[in-house]
Order: structure tokens, then sequence, then C-alpha cells
């Protein structure tokens, strides 16, 4: 099943975040805690964990671009 | 602008992990600070299900320009806080509850009785937890922060936050002395409680890289350690916004360190002292040590 992983909502005051670093290439299988890829904020830079195992299928952002809580990330294959 | 951020300010962050403890907040209407100051360790706090719970409302009452908690006009007091806060301290099974506030000057007593039926309602469901609350300064009201102590908080915590000479820059509205008494009146009433003998420990905090000096540290930890507190944090500044006042600097954690060991040489019973410090950052360990070391000594 595809899954898309969305920006998490770090910050209350719905500022843009940056993605520092997309850490995977589309057809590489990943285990659950991987750090998938970086967010930038106003106060530190957050390094997102995948919550599940899975297939990553493609990218939705590049890094370097700004995002918003809720925007896609990427695009998973999972089991579940 | 700030400096580019160094390598050591980066936190880890599984959405799935922090849910439990984002959905039992939800449910209960309660806030946390973790979130409303958008706290840098909250993703690593949640997964490990704990939380400093926010009570009072999410709108504080001052603009203090370090900090993403919204100012606003004041919500209700809400008659279920106390309960719903023990509940939700059960559910997460804490074994140390940590209660903070937003400012609330619009309040006679600034908010202490709510602190006093949230420790009662804590105290009668759960016995056997720890407290401690982070109060703001009540406007140095010795009647309000009396109304705080009666209730016998593990830790009282008044956030010092910064030196004196960015007071006005940092935080207007607030007044360093007005701070240290809040302090010292804690400790005293501690030390001369009947039943405390003085076992309830009084902390307080600093953020570094605000552009305060080491000579400006040194005399602080002075003043605070004369004042009778026994527990220090010490963490980086970090600007939540464009909004907020910029960082001035990013200490390396070899300078942490460096004012742990000052701090402890001029006579703290605990600091904590790194760049992710945060005044509720691993509370219950700087309690349990602290309390450890006076069962070996007596």
């Amino acid at each position: 099943m595809q899954k898309t992983i969305l920006a998490p909502s770090l910050s209350p005051n719905h500022t843009p975040m940056t993605v520092v670093s997309c850490n995977a290439e589309p057809g590489q299988s990943l285990e659950a805690g991987f750090v998938l890829y970086e967010l930038e904020t106003d106060k530190i830079v957050t390094e997102v964990e995948l919550s599940e195992a899975g297939r990553l299928v493609a990218w939705a952002v590049e890094e370097g671009e700004q995002v918003h809580a809720g925007e896609p990330i990427a695009v998973l294959e999972s089991d579940i | 602008m700030n400096p580019n951020k160094p390598a050591w300010l980066r936190v880890p962050y599984n959405e799935e992990e922090t849910r439990k403890v984002r959905a039992l907040m939800d449910q209960l209407q309660l806030h946390t600070v973790c979130r409303e100051a958008n706290c840098p360790n909250l993703g690593t706090c949640y997964r490990s299900k704990t939380a400093t719970f926010m009570i009072l409302g999410s709108q504080c009452t001052r603009n203090c320009r370090f900090c993403n908690v919204q100012n606003g006009h004041p919500d209700p007091l809400d008659p279920m806080e106390p309960e719903h806060l023990a509940q939700a301290a059960e559910t997460l099974a804490l074994k140390h509850v940590v209660i903070t506030s937003v400012t609330r000057d619009d309040l006679e007593d600034g908010g202490a009785s709510v602190f006093a039926q949230v420790l009662n309602a804590l105290h009668r469901r759960l016995p056997d937890v720890t407290t401690e609350v982070l109060i703001p300064d009540l406007q140095g009201s010795v009647t309000a922060l009396h109304t705080v102590l009666e209730a016998k908080p593990d830790v009282l915590n008044h956030n010092i936050e910064t030196v004196p000479s960015l007071y006005s820059h940092i935080r207007p509205g607030a007044s360093y002395k007005r701070s240290l008494y809040i302090l010292s009146e804690s400790a005293d009433w501690a030390a001369n409680h009947p039943l405390l003998q003085g076992r309830m420990l009084i902390k307080t905090g600093l953020m570094l890289g605000l552009g305060e000096t080491e000579a400006e540290l040194q005399t602080i930890f002075q003043d605070l350690v004369q004042a009778g507190v026994d527990i220090l944090t010490l963490g980086q500044y970090l600007q939540p916004s464009d909004h907020h006042v910029p960082v001035s600097a990013y200490l390396t954690p070899e300078s942490f360190t460096h004012y742990k060991n000052l701090a402890e040489q001029i006579g703290f019973k605990q600091v904590l002292s790194s760049p992710l410090v945060r005044s509720s950052y691993r509370a219950e360990e700087a309690l349990s040590r602290i309390r450890s070391q006076e069962a070996h000594h007596e």
C-alpha cells in the first residue's frame, strides 16, 4: 500500500520549514526508525524518522525547499 | 539574523511515537509547554511518554521577547483542569510531574490557587508521584507564593532567565530583584517549615547566548546560591521566529561544561548544563540525584 508522508507540525507558529536533507534514493528499502529527511525550523534541525518500514517510491520535495506542516514530503510503499 | 546553526543542534522526531501524548492532551483539553513554547525536546520527551503541563490557558499576559507562548486575551479558567491533569499524569504513568503556566497578571493571585489545586489533585490521586512547579513571578506577591508553597511541591522552580542587564530588552514586565526574591522567599519558607525541614528543593534556570558575559553569570550564580537555590539549569537560547530576539551566540558544548563547573564550584547541589537543556528537561533525574546524595549523607 502506498502512503504519502506529510511534513509534521513542528511549530505552532505555522512558519515554513526548510528541507535540509533527503537521505534515501527511490527504490530503496528502509527500516522503521530510519532518518528519512531533516527539517530546519527557526530553532533547530529535526531528524524525522520513519514510523514504519517500507520502500521509498518518490520524493515530493527537494533539498533546500520550504514546506509547511501537512504538505507531502515523499511516497512510501509499505507492507501494511 | 541568526548565525548558522551548529551541528549539535539536531534532535530526533518520530511522528507515531508522539501521537499518544498529543491525543491525550487534546482529549483532556490540556496544554503542554513543550508544544506551546515549541520546545526542541518535544520529540524526545513525548517519545518517552513525558511532558510538561502548562496550566491557566494558552494565552500569556506578558510578551517576553524570547518566548513562543502566545500573548493575548487570557482564557477563562477551566475548573476541570486539576482533575484532568492528574488523570493525564496517571494515564502516562508519570513518576515526576512538572507543571508550569502562562503568566496571568489579570488574576488577583496570579493563578497561585490553581497551582495549589493541581498539586492537591495530584497528591490525592497519585500519592507516590513527585511534583515540580515552574511558576511565574506572581508579581512578587508573598501571599500568592505561600499559596503555592503550602501545597508542598517537591521542587519549586522559577526561572531567572537571563542577566539583569538584558532584562528590559528580553523580559519587559519582569524584574531581576523580584525573581530573586521569589526564589529566596521560597528557600526560607522551605528551610523553616517544621515538616519539610528543607526537603523542598529550589530551582532556577537561565538561557545562554543572549549576549550575557561570563562575569555577569558568575555574579548571578553567587546571587542564586546565596538566595538558597539548589538546582540550576543552563541551556542555549533558540530563537522561535523572526519576531523574537535573535541569538547572539551559539555556545559550544564545552562552554556549557565550563559554566557547569563554575556553577558547581560556587555551590549549587545540581547543575544541568548543555545546549538542549530546558528548565524541565530530565527534571526527574535532577531530583532523584539530589535525593540519592542526601540519603548517602544521612
